[in-house]
């Protein structure tokens, strides 16, 4: 990914600004990048009694006072097709798919298929979707280490994790398992999406596999979602892999294909849109997250039921249904009336019943199939792979230790430049409102990155913090790389919030900073005094 | 038929998180809803604003900000009359990838587009990352129409925004008939309407060339 902090193009006008950025050295892309995964790691393990959370980022639900079964806030009751004798129903259905659950240890249940169009019983999903994704085979087949090996990398390295934390922010903050900022659910969202991203390196992260992953952890642990969101990026009946890597082959390819669907079944639709011009926009949030958000969460997971067990024809039947279901409404429809009903409209109120749907789901299905209708013609030859083509995970062939060291070279990197800029001369520059924003961000992201390098991988307790004569870094002999990296040990956690730093940092550009040794000195160490003394200093403090 | 007098296509393009969805839904229903799902693909929404005496509808595509969308964002552009470029006056990198949009938007857009540079999420004030004057500088060095800050949290210029997008437009449109008309009659004199055509028909490809 290209990403560029502060190009100086941008700044030609800005004589003040690019001085600033060329001066300090401060801009070296992967310093910054470090610093951002950093502090961004830091507030998910810090949970959601974080002080970073702004007050927008948990939004107020006071006013909305319904929850339904599934965890989802509402306004009003949600609309719901369960009937006087649905209870009783459901509790008989959840017997049955008890005592066949037991079975299936043995053999694979006949009544499954039968079964599965009418619901799992939501108490069983989270058995259910794991058995038919085979997701556990995929664990043990990867070896039950993976997982964890690749979210400390992911926690160091990956590049997804800015991508991601900006969609966990969104994803279904209205469910109560992710209404809190950083709390439990969304740490684990965090923890599936950047090991993933690690793992399918050609996938990487994108959009709507948060959504897919936030399902699976509404029903299971954060390992067990890895597995099954892999599973349905890989195994042949799904490969979402083709729909979410770079390119979308899948998608054009499935897109192609429901316009053949369309023109074939409902060719008076079909000519309606070509009349009006109204584009098939509306698939990719369709297909990429097979339903979610664009129809009731609980007819969503009904399609999602028979998805698990029947893989992507599913995608396309179901476009086709809901065509074929709405077709005499959406005639009616110009662009903006089809837009506002297929985006909001159906999503609200699905206008039949889960099961009315589901019927007429299967009846499109079986339709397709007696076509042949029900899966495109493969890609062609010489057509983008919509299966991983390079190996999975190849992080892990790098050594924690391996990591550990490219990452104390980017920081020693920083502290030259730190030192460089330790001059009186660079003391007394003006500093933009910019780089003042900046810095202690960047410090106390620091700080946090190298907190985990140390509790998470090497797994001791601090008491080598104190004295760096015993730490790690020397007994693996690149102490000479970590120069500041003790020093910036015994900076006290998380005393201040970034933005009061950011206070401090700009009151010390008023005093004279020489004699100045409070707190903040200690995070800006580089402004005055040459790295020796700066460690003595900070280390009579403890 | 609805009574309108134009009918506009605006493209909100940019990076992802920067607020496009927000400042859409802020201006389309008048609520910010937060943790509002990341955009996967395109999305539509419309509203009728009014300019002077005359009605016009703005159809508003709203795009995902991650970089593997724009594939799909892309055939949005040529037919777009405006085109908003976002960026998160509180995120320094979103305004940095700004060049990188510039060059989408010369490379997929009509020439003629009308570029409008938004620096969202004023209310951050606190956290600001991207002076004013360094994204005003921005937007005039580099060709935009229109330079503004909004904030769709508290509604700060979201309605100025897209009034200006509108009124700007039909202020085009309107001067572009008035030469049609002219025109017209003029030609309608020689009793020759196929030149017309012909003429109007070099000037695009002229646009498109150059």
């Amino acid at each position: 990914m290209k990403k560029s902090p502060s190009t100086n193009n941008v700044f030609d006008n800005e004589k003040e600004e690019a001085e600033v950025s060329s001066s300090e050295d401060i801009d070296d892309p992967e310093y910054l990048e470090l610093c951002e995964r950093g502090e961004i790691v830091d507030k998910y393990d810090k949970g959601p009694d974080s002080k970073d959370v702004d007050p927008w980022e948990n939004p107020d639900f006071e006013l909305y006072k319904v929850t339904d079964r599934y965890g989802f806030i509402h306004k009003n009751s949600p609309p719901t097709d369960a009937g006087k004798d649905a209870k009783e129903r459901e509790r008989k259905r959840d017997q049955k798919w008890y005592r066949m659950v037991l079975e299936w240890n043995k053999r694979f249940p006949v009544k499954l298929k039968e079964r599965i169009w009418k619901g799992v019983p939501d108490k069983l999903r989270s058995d259910v979707w794991q058995r038919l994704l085979g997701s556990k085979e995929l664990k043990l087949a990867a070896g039950t280490n993976t997982y964890r090996e690749l979210l400390m990398r992911a926690k160091l390295i990956s590049k997804d994790i800015k991508q991601i934390d900006l969609d966990i922010n969104r994803t279904y903050r209205d469910n109560l398992a992710f209404r809190r900022r950083y709390d439990v659910k969304q740490r684990s969202l965090f923890n599936v999406l950047s090991a993933y991203a690690m793992y399918n390196t050609e996938v990487g992260y994108c959009q709507g596999m948060s959504q897919i992953a936030a399902l699976f952890l509404l029903y299971m642990d954060e390992e067990e979602a890895f597995w099954c969101l892999h599973s349905l990026m890989v195994e042949k009946k799904f490969t979402m892999h083709g729909f979410f890597v770079p390119g979308f082959p899948k998608l054009h390819r499935f897109q192609d294909h429901y316009e053949k669907i369309l023109q074939k079944y409902l060719p008076r639709l079909k000519k309606h849109f070509d009349k009006f011009g109204i584009p098939p926009i509306y698939l990719t949030k369709w297909w990429f997250g097979c339903f979610l958000d664009r129809v009731p969460f609980s007819l969503a997971l009904r399609i999602w039921d028979i998805f698990i067990f029947q893989g992507d024809s599913i995608l396309l039947a179901m476009s086709y249904n809901i065509m074929k279901m709405h077709q005499k409404t959406i005639r009616k429809f110009q662009m903006e009336n089809f837009m506002e009903f297929i985006q909001n409209g159906i999503a609200q109120d699905f206008g039949y019943p889960s099961d009315k749907v589901m019927e007429s789901l299967e009846d499109c299905l079986r339709r397709l199939q007696s076509d042949k209708m029900d899966q495109p013609p493969p890609p062609p030859a010489g057509a983008p792979s919509e299966v991983p083509t390079k190996p999975l995970g190849p992080v892990l062939s790098r050594s924690m230790i391996n990591i550990e060291m490219d990452i104390a070279e980017i920081q020693s990197r920083c502290s030259r430049a730190n030192s460089l800029a330790g001059t009186p001369s660079m003391t007394r520059h003006q500093h933009s409102k910019k780089s003042a924003a900046r810095t202690p961000k960047m410090a106390h992201s620091l700080q946090s990155t190298i907190e985990h390098r140390l509790e998470n991988i090497h797994g001791r307790n601090n008491e080598w913090h104190v004295n760096s004569k015993k730490s790690p870094s020397t007994e693996l002999g690149y102490d000479k790389v970590l120069p500041n990296i003790n020093n910036m040990h015994i900076v006290p956690s998380h005393s201040k919030k970034p933005h009061e730093f950011g206070e401090n940092f700009n009151r010390q550009k008023d005093t004279t900073i020489t004699d100045n040794h409070d707190e903040s000195q200690a995070m800006f160490p580089r402004m005055q005094r040459p790295a020796e003394e700066r460690r003595s200093n900070t280390l009579t403090k403890i | 038929m609805e009574d309108y007098k134009y009918l506009f296509k605006v493209v909100l393009v940019g990076n992802a998180g920067v607020g496009k969805t927000c400042l859409v839904r802020k201006f389309t229903q008048g609520i910010f809803p937060p943790g509002q799902s990341a955009t996967i693909g395109v999305d539509f929404m419309i509203k009728t604003v009014k300019v002077g005496e005359d009605k016009i509808k703005l159809q508003i595509w709203d795009t995902a900000g991650q970089e593997r969308f724009r594939s799909i964002t892309q055939s949005y552009y040529r037919s777009a009359h405006a085109i908003v470029l976002v960026y998160d006056v509180a995120c320094q990198p979103s305004f940095d990838c700004l060049p990188e949009w510039l060059g989408e938007i010369e490379q997929y857009a009509n020439r003629k587009v009308l570029k409008i540079l938004v620096g969202n999420k004023v209310d951050k004030e606190d956290e600001r990352e991207v002076p004013e004057r360094i994204g005003k500088n921005f937007a005039d060095a580099n060709g935009f129409d229109y330079f503004l800050e909004t904030s769709a949290l508290d509604a700060t210029n979201v309605d100025t925004l897209f009034q200006e997008v509108a009124t700007r437009l039909t202020n085009d449109m309107k001067l572009t008939d008035e030469r049609f008309h002219n025109f017209k009659s003029n030609e309608n004199r020689d009793g020759n309407i196929s030149i017309l055509d012909r003429v109007l028909e070099r000037a695009k490809c002229a646009n498109c060339r150059t």
